[in-house]
């Protein structure tokens, strides 16, 4: 089925992706600069699309007894030094203005009677967030924001003196139109990616994981290809969730107050915690409860056969505002409920907004290709923003572009790329090739699984095994040439396929490159098992050039300047 | 099967350009065929309930893949006036347990496509 025409917009403002950051940045811009022309496109349906699709049940990030600068201290001490603390404070400040917003848009946030939001930790509070997605869409359309649903793009656009970020490339799924969309600023908010390890459950179970399966880091991709910075790629993301329903251990341990126990009914995360003195890290949390299977004392549990009736209700009403489905199996024996709840890790993912993974940006939230801003899981940086982190992103991201618009030259794009973008995007439709999609899906996540820290190898990887997954993944990028794709859904599922082979390549470059154990279970590296401060407090960051990815190592402090990167062997086979 | 469609109540949402699970669906996984609703590929869902909760007709509901639960339970949910109202099925269409959850503050209705 060859396309049939192209279509080409031209608007103000462009925001590729409409989920959490991306809706709010709509919202804001709308409401901020009426007079200027605001264009979302979704690969989805805004309604419904991304990380929030299911809903939520609680605000991860607002300040219940604490400032801006504790936060920090928090996120800093979470994520071992290792963060930028310009971006984090910044998120920090604005986090409880942005739980505000979310209360004017009607979300439910129950408050207790001194009209306080209901904690649940000094960081957390609870909330009915079953219609968070439809309530952001619906106050997006009410500001006359144009939305273009079902229209995911692959392609950044570049104005004559190819610097300038100008526009997107996409497709229409319905229509199969080619499109361009020409913007004088583009914000990009789409998401992290999933699907690049193999998923933990099998056959029809296999996308029951913890971050969105349509996820496939499309807009990351697109900023690689275009020569943008990323940073921390190798820190991935991976949740501790109860098994199999992959639904939140949040919802179990801070909404109930219960806690993890082993096998033999240790609470073996509490008396951690008493040996060391302090409270454990996020990724220490799946780091010992890796090591209670290690040790044969598993498997692990939240108990929940203390709560009395009304508190398993609260239980289930919460799971049912955020991930319904293990109700079904919570509530197997309705007479009976479940009430030790089996726990494990989930697959690891690459994210910006539990982890770090994501565009290289300054403060206003510019990256490093001119005219071009990212907010939200895309950005990196500031791990632990959640939705409120991402929704202030947002909002900075939409402040500067209003600011400096006056200054925005009239977007241009030549002929010659919009031409070169419609054949790399269309291309697998006229492949006589011989593969499918799903056969090098699973090619690639059987590849990172192995060879880069899947969770059946406890997250653990080597040199050794690095360097055979990115012998293996080139030989897959190229080979992935031959997908083919006969209707708009298989294109879809085509590009983003090529998408996550990029990249898994990028993130086994950045593993490689960080010769230490930083963050557990994250980023493990068995032949440098302990953390090195000297060499590595530092960012790994990279770019492609001429078709290689370059590792670069940057400073922590700003300016952050480039640092000298030994061991690191750029142009060898990659 | 995750996403169970129910052949009797649905109708493929006859007039309108495409149907509510169709036009929802984050994967973009259904598409009408002979006049009804039909899932391209059940592996690729989420479980994310927003067809279950778009279709106007309560065809739609979620059960656990045999590869993680050999329970043949399923749970639907419809909303109205604000509220999310939940049941779980047993296998022969049961109802188990209820539950009803507000979701909406202001008291407009929701959307009709929710």
């Amino acid at each position: 089925m060859p396309f049939k025409k192209d279509r080409h917009i031209e608007t103000d403002i462009l925001i590729i992706g409409g989920g959490t950051a991306g809706c709010m940045a709509a919202i804001i811009a709308g409401q901020r600069a009426p007079h200027l022309d605001v264009t979302v496109i979704e690969k989805a349906n805004i309604m419904r699309s991304g990380c929030l699709a299911m809903g939520l049940n609680a605000v991860n990030a607002y300040l219940v007894d604490s400032n801006p600068e504790n936060y920090l201290e928090y996120v800093k001490r979470d994520n071992y030094d290792v963060l930028r603390s310009d971006l984090v404070l910044s998120i920090g400040k604005r986090l409880n203005s942005m739980t505000q917003m979310l209360v004017k848009l009607g979300v439910p946030v129950p408050k207790d009677r001194e009209d306080r939001f209901l904690a649940r930790s000094p960081r957390s509070i609870l909330m009915h967030g079953e219609q968070i997605k439809p309530l952001l869409a619906e106050a997006v359309i009410s500001q006359g924001v144009h939305v273009y649903n079902r229209t995911p793009a692959y392609r950044l656009l570049f104005d004559r003196t190819g610097k300038r970020v100008s526009g997107v490339a996409a497709f229409d799924l319905r229509s199969m139109e080619f499109m361009t969309i020409k913007a004088k600023a583009v914000l990009i908010t789409t998401g992290g990616a999933s699907g690049i390890y193999r998923p933990s459950n099998p056959g029809l179970a296999r996308t029951k994981t913890w971050y969105c399966p349509y996820n496939a880091g499309s807009g990351l991709a697109m900023g690689i290809r275009a020569g943008a910075e990323m940073t921390s790629f190798e820190m991935r993301f991976a949740a501790l969730r109860t098994k199999d329903v992959i639904a939140p251990t949040g919802t179990l341990v801070l909404g109930t107050g219960m806690s993890q126990c082993n096998a033999r009914n240790e609470k073996y995360i509490k008396k951690k915690e008493e040996m060391l003195g302090r409270p454990l890290t996020t990724c220490e949390r799946l780091l010992f409860t890796i090591d209670e299977h290690k040790k044969g004392t598993g498997p692990c549990y939240v108990d929940v056969s203390s709560l009395d009736k009304k508190q398993y209700n609260d239980l289930v009403e919460s799971y049912l505002n955020m991930a319904p489905s293990i109700i079904i199996d919570l509530l197997k024996d309705p007479d009976h409920p479940r009430t030790h709840i089996e726990i494990c890790g989930s697959e690891p993912y690459i994210n910006g907004g539990h982890g770090m993974a994501g565009f290289w940006i300054d403060k206003n939230r510019r990256t490093t290709l001119d005219g071009l801003y990212a907010a939200g899981d895309v950005a990196g940086g500031s791990p632990k923003k959640y939705i409120t982190g991402c929704f202030a992103e947002a909002e900075m991201a939409v402040e500067d572009i209003i600011k400096t618009f006056c200054e925005i030259p009239e977007p241009e794009v030549p002929q010659k790329s919009v031409t070169l973008a419609m054949g790399e995007i269309f291309s697998p439709l006229y492949s006589d090739g011989d593969i499918t999609f799903t056969e090098v899906e699973e090619r690639l996540q059987k590849i990172m699984e192995e060879y880069a820290g899947g969770s059946t190898q406890n997250y653990e990887t080597s040199r050794d095994k690095l360097v055979l997954a990115r012998k293996y993944l080139l030989r897959l990028f190229y080979r992935a040439g031959d997908m083919k794709a006969a209707e708009p859904y298989e294109l879809m599922r085509v590009q983003d396929t090529m998408d996550r082979i990029l990249l898994g390549r990028v993130l086994v470059e950045h593993m490689l490159a960080r010769c230490e154990t930083r963050w557990p279970c994250y980023q493990t590296r068995l032949d440098f098992p302990m953390r090195n401060d000297l060499e590595f407090l530092a960012f790994i960051n990279s770019k492609m050039e001429q078709d290689k990815i370059r590792v670069l190592k940057r400073n922590l402090q700003p300016p952050y300047t480039y640092m000298p990167i030994e061991g690191i062997n750029n142009d060898s086979t990659n | 099967m995750t996403v169970r469609i129910d052949y009797i109540l649905c109708n493929g949402c006859r007039g309108r350009a495409e149907g509510c699970c169709e036009e929802i669906c984050p994967g973009y996984l259904f598409y009408r065929e002979n006049g009804k609703a039909v899932m391209r590929e059940p592996s690729d869902c989420w479980d994310c309930f927003a067809c279950v909760k778009a279709c106007p007709r309560a065809a739609l509901s979620v059960e656990l893949p045999f590869q993680i639960s050999e329970v043949k339970h399923r749970l639907i949910a419809r909303i109205k006036n604000n509220r999310i109202n939940w049941q779980l099925l047993d296998s022969n269409g049961l109802t188990l347990v209820k539950y009803s959850i507000q979701n909406r503050n202001e008291k407009s209705k929701n959307s009709n496509n929710e």
